[in-house]
């Protein structure tokens, strides 16, 4: 019996073939089912993301099994043969290797991101409830998933942020800690701003405001965050009780100065500010940080720490391979769960 | 070998060894909930030497440079407990058990002197009570430190790992705030006792303790009414601990 791994991801497909071949998560059993019901094919794990679809499972007999795999997924395409191409192919120890590498998210878009590691469960959890895995799919699934684990633990590879949203969000964090309760001022309603506000939002930010010449377009990203659309000439009366602001105007000036702040720190009783200057030219004064209580970033820093956390994760990955081989070795030692 | 000199030797080496350990693993996110399992067993075996002098001695075991210092380390580990639940701060322990290996070291290095004057009930009671509040304010400076190095690191824009697993600015500021109050409260029941005890004051000691005193009255003022910057207020906890360290050695 061995193992093996079948599928597309981003690598191998852009998104227009990928989504031809992207399995709904209420029919994920179904499907299981009729992938286990081919005469090849005895357990199989079905993964099935924005990123990838992989069918993981245990034939004796894999390459006819991976022929009537194909054939189910390509049959009702016209283009069979070009859209063949796009599937990549692994198997015995190698398909375990992938599937290791898969859950510490070594092969994911984002480096290192955790996402990956819950879907995986959820598709080995529907796998077992539509009841298309047996004794060698659940030890393998529930050893890949303990090298996971090891392999966060054991490296920094999920550490830092990668995006200029999700570094503005961990700095944030390291100043407020938990972001539920913060408030939060968007000045502008740009992409950038729609970005950022998400982020801040996804981590629990409540109480949104957003400004904007445009009023309209204030309302429209406020509505999208679950904030508050607020006059353009009124934003600096929030000032006093806001935690976090978000420039990113148009203007080409500074808009918050040490000036506009300094008069503003006593009605704040000297709390943390957080200023994140995502604009071109910059709208904050790089002197207000001068003030003790406040911190400046701009985009330009924010996109340096972001670098630096993807060189960072990418150096991590040499570390990560050594520990899933380390722990393939140590928790494989019966290779017939893969091959044989 | 006296078993109170053995109890306050496994207790210094525990710290010592805790803390150059995860010293070595404080990148990792596990930290924060397993060191307070390590600060509640040296808390357990600072205890266990406490209870068993006390035995001994017949009294609280604050008398003698070497006693009262374990008595402080033991009641920083207690705060230190206390708070790190209150204010998710648990990753503070890492750098509170340095602190508390320098206290133990430093009481089995004194060691424990010899019972010959133990004193009355309520200089017993002021001792035992401004030491309580001393461990409040070693906590606090603990917190400004901490603050200093995390305020320092988001003012250059320096991401690392060190900056991750450093609490946040702002629990670090309620930390400190919360501890200056307690350690005020404490404080002016300590001098309370104090005066109740059947012993003259040294007029250097007086006028130190009322300068503390009226210090926290202000800055409490401050901090509570008007607001201060957590910068301040990091360099008033540290400050604060120099200036009670001054007042202990006062006789």
């Amino acid at each position: 019996m061995k193992m093996v791994c079948l599928g597309v991801n981003y690598k191998t497909a852009p998104v227009e073939i990928r989504e031809r071949f992207a399995v709904a998560s209420h029919k994920l059993q179904s499907v299981g089912q009729q992938i286990c019901s081919l005469e090849a094919v005895s357990q199989c794990v079905l993964l099935s993301t924005c990123n990838r679809m992989e069918i993981y499972f245990w034939s004796s007999c894999p390459d006819s099994a991976s022929e009537q795999i194909m054939e189910l997924f390509l049959d009702k395409f016209e283009d069979k043969c070009h859209l063949q191409n796009y599937f990549n192919h692994y198997c015995g120890k190698e398909a375990l290797v992938h599937l290791c590498r898969v859950l510490s998210g070594l092969d994911s878009m984002v480096l290192g991101e955790t996402e990956i590691f819950g879907q995986v469960k959820t598709a080995y959890q529907n796998a077992l409830d539509a009841g298309v895995t047996s004794t060698e799919a659940n030890k393998t699934f529930q050893k890949a998933f303990t090298i996971g684990k090891r392999v966060r633990s054991g490296s920094q590879i999920h550490e830092g942020a990668t995006s200029v949203g999700s570094v503005a969000v961990e700095l944030a964090e390291q100043i407020f800690g938990n972001l539920s309760g913060s408030r939060v001022l968007i000045l502008g309603a740009g992409e950038m701003s729609h970005i950022t506000g998400r982020a801040l939002q996804a981590r629990g930010a409540q109480g949104i405001y957003v400004a904007n010449r445009s009023y309209d377009r204030a309302i429209e990203l406020a509505e999208c965050l679950g904030g508050q659309a607020i006059r353009y000439d009124g934003w600096v009366e929030y000032l006093k009780d806001i935690d976090v602001v978000v420039a990113a105007t148009a203007a080409p000036h500074y808009i918050i100065t040490k000036e506009t702040l300094t008069p503003l720190r006593e009605k704040r009783r000297y709390r943390s500010l957080f200023l994140i200057d995502i604009s071109v030219p910059r709208n904050i004064d790089p002197q207000v940080k001068e003030i003790d209580e406040v911190y400046v970033y701009d985009i330009d820093t924010l996109t340096q720490l972001a670098d630096e956390a993807k060189r960072h994760r990418e150096q991590e990955v040499v570390r990560c391979e050594a520990i899933i081989q380390e722990n393939i070795a140590r928790y494989f030692t019966d290779s017939s769960l893969y091959e044989s | 070998m006296d078993i109170q000199w053995l109890i306050s030797l496994l207790s210094f080496l525990f710290a010592l060894v805790v803390w150059v350990w995860w010293g070595s693993q404080w990148y990792r996110c596990r930290v924060c909930c397993d060191m307070r399992a390590w600060m509640i067993l040296l808390f357990v075996l600072q205890t266990a030497g406490l209870v068993y002098d006390a035995l001994g001695v017949g009294a609280c075991p604050i008398v003698g440079a070497g006693r009262s210092i374990f008595f402080i380390a033991w009641s920083v580990n207690l705060f230190y407990l206390i708070l790190g639940r209150s204010y998710r701060l648990s990753i503070l322990g890492i750098f509170t058990l340095p602190v508390l290996s320098i206290l133990l070291g430093t009481a089995l290095f004194h060691g424990a002197d010899e019972l010959i004057n133990v004193g009355s009930f309520w200089s017993h009671f002021h001792k035992g009570v401004m030491m309580i509040g001393s461990s409040a304010v070693v906590i606090s400076a603990v917190a400004g430190a901490v603050f200093l190095i995390q305020n320092a690191l988001l003012k250059q824009q320096v991401m690392s790992s060190l900056s991750r697993a450093l609490p946040p600015i702002q629990g670090l500021e309620e930390c400190m705030k919360y501890l200056m109050l307690v350690s005020f409260i404490i404080f002016v029941l300590g001098c309370v006792c104090g005066i109740l005890v059947d012993a003259s004051l040294s007029t250097l000691k007086a006028i130190a303790v009322s300068v503390l005193m009226l210090g926290y009255v202000g800055m409490l003022w401050r901090v509570f009414r008007v607001g201060v910057p957590g910068k301040f207020l990091a360099y008033w906890s540290i400050g604060v601990l120099i200036v009670s360290a001054f007042i202990f050695q006062i006789s």
